[in-house]
């Protein structure tokens, strides 16, 4: 309809562009609440919202980047060299986990790796020792869980639909399938 | 993955933050759930074992400070009224459930039990302060004192507290008084209190 005439010039359906533009609008508020002086640091500089915020995003397509698209690259030759090709593609099962993984690791990252081990113990009176055991539990428990409905979406797939055997004529060795 | 999958995926981590942290700030059964959070996890299983922040040794409180030489002194009246804990505890007590919800994030739940700041301000010859300056034993850091205003002052609710859950505060907890309003940031509720100064300005 008139969407594609909007799409051929944008570049892409309205509610791409109504997305970006509510993002940015929520942008804007957030800056405005704070005020833009907040996003600096002028004591520490590193410790500034704006300076984090570039770390992230230089952080993030120079380093993370490479290294999850090359994971996923080579996950995704290794699962398509599969002969016969699986009823129901494992890629997605190992994904998943692994992305669970690495945002738990992400985000939980001063923890498990015991940064800031005193101020941790003036705050609360304990260590950290348990959170990397845990991650370790957790990511296991992930991809068990992934491995399982695997299992169980193949066994249903596998009955739905069984593989014909191949029928053997009586002059030849050829299956006839 | 198609447009869809990525979305649930993306749907779904959110889901799963929420979840393994909802545990620090709701409390009770549910958390043990906050599984990698600092507020997640047990400090054992007596009335004084809940989530705090700042143990005593971190406030650099010692004994010879909150021991038998511990005063409270209440300013702003006529003259300044010097009280000991016995002379608290022997005041009407009032208990309240009130939670000591940090800025950080977790949220914990109590019953305390003390004495009403607005009997307090009374007891100073203020019984209608404008404001309340509370300062706490601790000598170091940003939140060795706080300003509560005139309506936090008189509510019912809002004690000096010398109990939780029916035992004596322990030292992490503030012992031997600690602030506790309804509806006030953690880090407002002074831990350690040696003087609450009341204004009429």
């Amino acid at each position: 309809m008139a969407f594609k005439r909007f799409g051929r010039i944008y570049g892409s359906h309205p509610l791409h562009i109504l997305t970006l533009v509510a993002g940015f609008a929520l942008f804007g508020y957030v800056v405005v609440a704070i005020k833009p002086a907040a996003l600096w640091n002028p004591n520490t500089w590193w410790q500034s919202i704006a300076v984090w915020f570039a770390a992230a995003i230089i952080a993030h397509d120079l380093v993370l980047f490479p290294i999850y698209a090359l994971a996923d690259r080579l996950l995704v030759a290794t699962s398509h060299r599969r002969r016969p090709p699986s009823r129901v593609p494992v890629l997605n099962y190992i994904r998943i986990p692994a992305l669970g993984a690495g945002l738990t690791f992400l985000v939980f990252l001063p923890g498990i790796v015991e940064q800031g081990a005193p101020t941790y113990m003036a705050a609360t009176g304990l260590t950290q020792d348990p959170f990397l055991g845990r991650w370790l539990l957790l990511t296991a428990a992930m991809f068990a869980i992934s491995a399982i409905i695997y299992a169980l979406q193949l066994a249903m797939v596998e009955r739905a639909t069984p593989i014909p055997s191949p029928k053997r004529t009586p002059t030849g060795d050829e299956p006839a399938g | 993955m198609s447009r869809r999958g990525a979305l649930a995926l993306v749907g779904g981590g959110a889901l799963f933050m929420a979840v393994i942290t909802a545990g620090q700030a709701i409390g009770g059964w549910t958390r043990p759930s906050a599984l990698l959070l600092p507020r997640g996890r047990s400090r054992g299983t007596g009335p004084n074992d809940f989530q705090g922040n700042r143990t005593a040794a971190a406030a650099g409180i010692t004994s010879e400070s909150t021991g038998e030489r511990w005063r409270l002194t209440l300013t702003g009246g006529p003259s300044p009224v010097v009280l000991d804990r016995a002379m608290l505890t022997a005041m009407t007590q009032h208990t309240a459930r009130l939670p000591i919800a940090c800025v950080e994030g977790w949220s914990t739940t109590e019953e305390w039990t003390g004495v009403p700041l607005r009997e307090l301000a009374r007891l100073a010859g203020v019984p209608e302060p404008a404001s309340a300056f509370v300062r706490s034993v601790e000598r170091r850091g940003a939140f060795n004192r706080a300003t509560l205003q005139a309506n936090q002052v008189a509510h019912p609710d809002s004690l000096l507290a010398l109990r939780v859950n029916d035992v004596d505060l322990s030292p992490d907890h503030g012992f031997p008084a600690r602030i506790i309003v309804p509806a006030l940031p953690g880090v407002h509720n002074t831990k350690w209190v040696g003087s609450i100064d009341f204004r009429t300005k």
